[in-house]
């Protein structure tokens, strides 16, 4: 059997998987240029290791675009419950030592199950809609299992405590659902149950999240405290003014004066060094990546690579728009990284998978019909 | 996009949701791009400034102080280079060995270096410590020597004021200090950032913005922590003008020699224009404590004198002016024709008025008298009865129109009005009603007449000089270190006192007799070849419950302050001098000696005059053999 035959190179979306590289290689590049004056050396461990994991990223990649993604969907029950142990794991283990309960160590690097949650997640989901399809829409009782499957993980990462990543695989799985089709009745009940949890979830939130909320609302209120995150990522957009300091010139990363340079405030990093400018060309590259997302799903021509690839297209667009509402301070602060950006291995990897599987899902979309 | 890509497949409900969530998502990046618009390019220019603001620490260099100077270029007030030690936080490795070496080093407590280095911590790590101020050179180069055992140790050069004449005329020029938080918030000291010194008393405060100069910078880019990254822009300081005074340095000098040991002032001036020629007050302080923030012992010292060391006695204190006050009293007595210069009148040991008895000083007086034997003997009971007939008002007219109970607006601060009564000016103050005789005590100077040195001396000069009263000033020019000048005084006449001629002349005649005849009440002022004309007086400090008292019994803070006034020569008049030596054992007559001395240094410096080769006294102490023979051993009320 051919990995690839001329059928799969035939339907490849060129664009969008040379769009994500384009990104990617920006992204190392900006990274370069974020990095302290004190070790200004392309071969910094940042730039090194974020290298190596692009290699891993992408050969993940090439692994999910090799397999039927029908294959994938048949194992995903596996898939989910292995992750959740996961989950469930280095909860119990982080409980134990007190330690920060969201990494699993692996030699050199180390990796974050609630991240590969939103791959997993998507997949389980697909499995029971394709088993049981409902034309017509789901009602409230019918959703009873996903549900589940949504709830299991968000109350555990929740617990971890990481509120942002919890909150980003509630939305995933919501917005399966809504692809998946759901009957209005329903909806209605769903939003009135949130509009009454929404207040009640508050009163179980830390102090540091509530405080992240408040302090989104009015960051100038506490200047050297919560709020100096938002305030210096503010700066370091704003410093950037139309043409961008130059690569290297972001004083706001380069001198640390912002937070998370590497990882969360990644994009205000960039915006110092590149601009108004460099913005609208990073935008309109996720543009790019979003729009053929939307194109790979709308001619998706059976209900498993619909329903896939609206998860995995939601993942990137989640990453993407949160990311960067929250560095230019339109959201509150949530540890959500930038797509193919952001320093951290197991983000990119979880993001590479998503483009992988919409990729997966092009190859073969004439499959069924040939 | 439905329109592009409506295929009939299969789920068409499902997949016309797509178009809700693109269009969305369309939307969101679109405000995306309308948020960087506004940070970037609207706001871009101040988050610019806050992201330069975030990673640049300012260290100001203080820029030395413009010179001060005499009028022929001599230096009273200048800079030297203080050599401080100091450690940088950040670059010292070992800082606690280090401390212990240094404090061996300096033969210091090492404690107390750590104490300092403790009180600090707060300071950005880039940021100096000074341990020690102002070393000597010995331990400039035992510090040198072992530079290299001392990591991030360092020597700073800071300018402060040196005064190579130490107290000499503390007063007039002016201590200076740190600038204070209040005064930082002032208009007027916008230019000033908190590390400034500026001048906080005399012609340090008055000329500040001159003297000032410019701060330099040294910009350093830091980090978050606030380490130092090392990229440093320097502007240099640039030194403030300097000040050319009107003062006389010898003369300066000489005066304050004179009063060092007395408490009191001198003032010199042009009586032709208001050139302040010297000006000293004692006694005085030394300055440069004040420099560098002054210790609490020092301080102490300064605040507990009860001779009042920080204040310019000059300009700052009004007092009785007792018989300086009769050329005044004469003036206003010749214009309202109540007497004439030579009519005698009777004037005896007392004067009655009701049951009041008014002594004069000398109880041997029993002749009629002149004006100008009245004015050169000091005779009270002359005066007496010309009080009983001029009203109080009208006297203070007179006084006023010579510059008394006025500010004379001389260049310094905190000049003091002092006081002439008119009926309306007790009663506001005091709520007291005017009494005859308060009329006869006004008269010679005393009950509530204020006046204060310089106007005393610029009245005098105005009787002087034909009638025209002027402001006295200090500041020659201030000249900027490029040698432009940025400021330049001139003479400034407040008024002509509007007093006829001759009654100047008939007054001056009798100036001039107190020191030329042999009853003259300063006649130990005479300078050979040159008519010297002046008064002396004596104001009572405590009010008399008893008319007679040995001088020496009484404790020195209750003695009466002597007073001379004067001018020379009586023909266009070079120099007025006005001596106040308060407390004073020998009174009025050692002050015209004093007065005499600063006028024959002026006029031999002029060519005017030379020292006799005999006899020249050398200490400023009286000729006694002619005091004894006109002063009795007691002194009445005034003379």
């Amino acid at each position: 059997m051919k990995i690839l035959d001329n059928q799969y190179a035939k339907n490849f979306d060129f664009i969008m998987f040379f769009t994500v590289i384009i990104i990617s290689l920006l992204g190392i590049i900006n990274l370069y240029g974020s990095l302290s004056v004190h070790h200004k050396d392309f071969f910094d461990p940042y730039v090194v290791k974020q290298i190596i994991w692009f290699i891993i990223a992408f050969f993940i990649m090439f692994v999910i675009i090799t397999i039927d993604y029908n294959t994938l969907i048949e194992a995903a029950y596996y898939i989910y419950g292995f992750i959740l142990i996961l989950i469930a794991v280095v909860l119990v283990k982080g409980r134990i030592t007190h330690g920060a309960s969201r990494w699993i160590p692996l030699g050199p690097f180390s990796f974050q199950p609630s991240e590969l949650m939103k791959i997993a997640l998507i997949f389980a989901l697909v499995k029971y809609f394709t088993t049981y399809e409902n034309k017509k829409g789901y009602t409230l009782r019918g959703l009873i299992i996903p549900f589940t499957l949504i709830v299991m993980p968000v109350l555990l990462i929740a617990k971890e405590p990481d509120l942002g990543t919890s909150l980003i695989v509630l939305f995933i799985g919501l917005i399966v659902i809504f692809f998946a089709g759901i009957k209005k009745s329903s909806m209605a009940i769903l939003a009135g149950i949130a509009l009454v949890a929404g207040p009640l979830l508050w009163f179980r939130l830390k102090s540091y999240q509530k405080s992240r909320i408040l302090i989104f609302l009015h960051p100038a209120k506490d200047y050297l405290g919560a709020g100096y995150n938002i305030i210096q990522s503010e700066i370091a957009v704003g410093a950037g003014k139309f043409f961008g300091n130059g690569l290297g010139n972001g004083s706001q990363s380069t001198l640390d004066f912002l937070p998370a340079k590497h990882t969360d405030f990644i994009f205000s990093t960039y915006m110092q060094q590149f601009g108004f400018l460099g913005g609208l060309v990073l935008i309109s590259l996720y543009f790019i990546v979003i729009i053929r997302g939307f194109k790979i799903v709308y001619r998706a021509k059976k209900l498993q690579g619909f329903l896939l690839g609206g998860g995995a297209l939601a993942i990137i667009t989640f990453h993407a728009i949160i990311n960067m509402f929250m560095t230019v301070g339109l959201l509150p602060v949530v540890g959500v990284p930038l797509p193919f950006f952001s320093y951290g291995g197991t983000s990119l990897v979880v993001d590479m998978s998503a483009v992988a599987i919409l990729l997966n899902i092009s190859m073969r979309r004439y499959k069924f019909q040939s | 996009m439905s329109s592009l890509y409506n295929e009939n497949g299969i789920f068409k409900e499902q997949k016309n949701r797509i178009d809700t969530i693109a269009i969305i998502v369309t939307v969101l990046l679109l405000i995306l791009i309308l948020r960087l618009f506004y940070l970037q390019i609207m706001m871009g220019g101040y988050y610019y400034n806050l992201a330069r603001d975030n990673a640049t620490r300012v260290i100001y260099l203080a820029a030395p102080r413009g010179d001060i100077l005499s009028a022929g270029g001599k230096t009273f007030v200048d800079n030297e280079s203080s050599f401080n030690i100091a450690v940088t936080m950040s670059r010292a490795k070992n800082l606690k060995p280090e401390l212990q070496f240094l404090a061996g080093l300096m033969h210091k407590n090492y404690r107390r270096f750590f104490k300092k280095v403790k009180k600090e911590e707060f300071l950005p790590p880039y940021e100096p410590i000074i341990l020690m101020r102002d070393i000597s050179i010995k331990q400039l180069s035992e510090f040198e020597v072992n530079k290299l055992f001392l990591d991030g140790f360092f020597i700073v050069k800071i300018p402060i004021r040196h005064y190579p004449y130490g107290k000499m005329g503390a007063q007039i020029f002016g201590y200076v200090g740190p600038v204070s938080s209040a005064q930082l918030k002032e208009a007027k000291y916008s230019y000033l950032n908190s590390s400034d010194i500026i001048g906080k008393t005399g012609l340090e405060y008055y000329y500040q913005k001159y003297l000032h100069g410019k701060d330099g910078e040294k910009r350093i880019v830091v980090n978050s922590k606030g380490e130092s990254i090392g990229r440093v822009i320097v502007k240099k300081p640039v030194m403030g003008a300097n000040l050319y005074t009107t003062l006389d340095f010898s003369l300066q000098r000489l005066a304050y020699k004179l009063m060092k040991k007395r408490e009191g002032a001198v003032i010199a001036v042009d009586p032709e224009n208001g050139k302040v020629l010297a000006m000293v007050s004692t006694p005085s302080f030394n300055p440069f404590y004040f420099s560098a923030g002054i210790s609490v012992k020092h301080w102490d010292a300064i605040i507990n004198n009860d001779e009042h060391p920080l204040q310019n006695k000059g300009i700052q204190n009004a007092l009785a002016p007792g018989s300086t006050f009769k050329a005044i009293a004469s003036l206003a007595a010749l214009s309202l024709h109540l007497i004439t210069p030579r009519k005698k009148i009777y004037s005896g040991p007392t004067f009655k008025l009701g049951n009041a008895v008014f002594y004069n000083w000398n109880p041997y007086q029993h002749s009629k008298v002149n004006l100008y034997r009245a004015i050169a003997e000091s005779v009270d009971t002359y005066f007496y009865s010309i009080g009983v007939r001029i009203g109080i008002d009208q006297l203070a007219e007179y006084a006023y129109k010579l510059g008394l109970g006025e500010k004379t607006g001389i260049d310094l601060p905190d000049e003091n009005p002092g006081f002439i009564p008119t009926k309306q000016l007790v009663y506001d103050r005091y709520h007291r009603r005017w009494y005859k005789g308060s009329t006869l005590s006004a008269i010679i100077g005393q009950s509530y007449d204020l006046v204060s040195p310089i106007q005393l001396v610029m009245a005098y000069s105005a009787i002087a000089n034909g009638g025209k009263l002027y402001r006295p000033y200090l500041l020659e020019k201030i000249v900027s270190q490029k040698g432009g000048i940025l400021k330049e005084m001139s003479p400034k006449l407040i008024r002509n006192i509007g007093i006829k001629r001759k009654y100047l002349d008939a007054v001056k005649k009798g100036l001039c007799e107190v020191v030329s005849k042999s009853y003259g009440t300063a006649v130990n002022a005479r300078i050979k070849g040159i008519k010297f004309c002046g008064k002396t007086g004596t104001a009572q400090i405590i009010s008399k419950t008893y008319s007679i008292y040995d001088i020496k019994s009484i404790p020195r803070k209750y003695r009466d302050n002597a007073w001379f006034v004067g001018f020379a020569p009586l023909k266009n008049p070079e120099i007025a001098v006005v001596v106040l030596d308060m407390h004073a054992k020998f009174l009025g007559a050692n002050a015209a000696v004093i007065a005499k001395k600063v006028v024959e240094k002026y006029l031999e410096q002029k060519g005017m005059w030379k020292p006799p080769v005999h006899k020249k006294s050398k200490n400023g102490t009286l000729n006694k053999k002619k005091v004894k023979s006109k002063l009795p051993g007691f002194i009445y009320t005034s003379f």
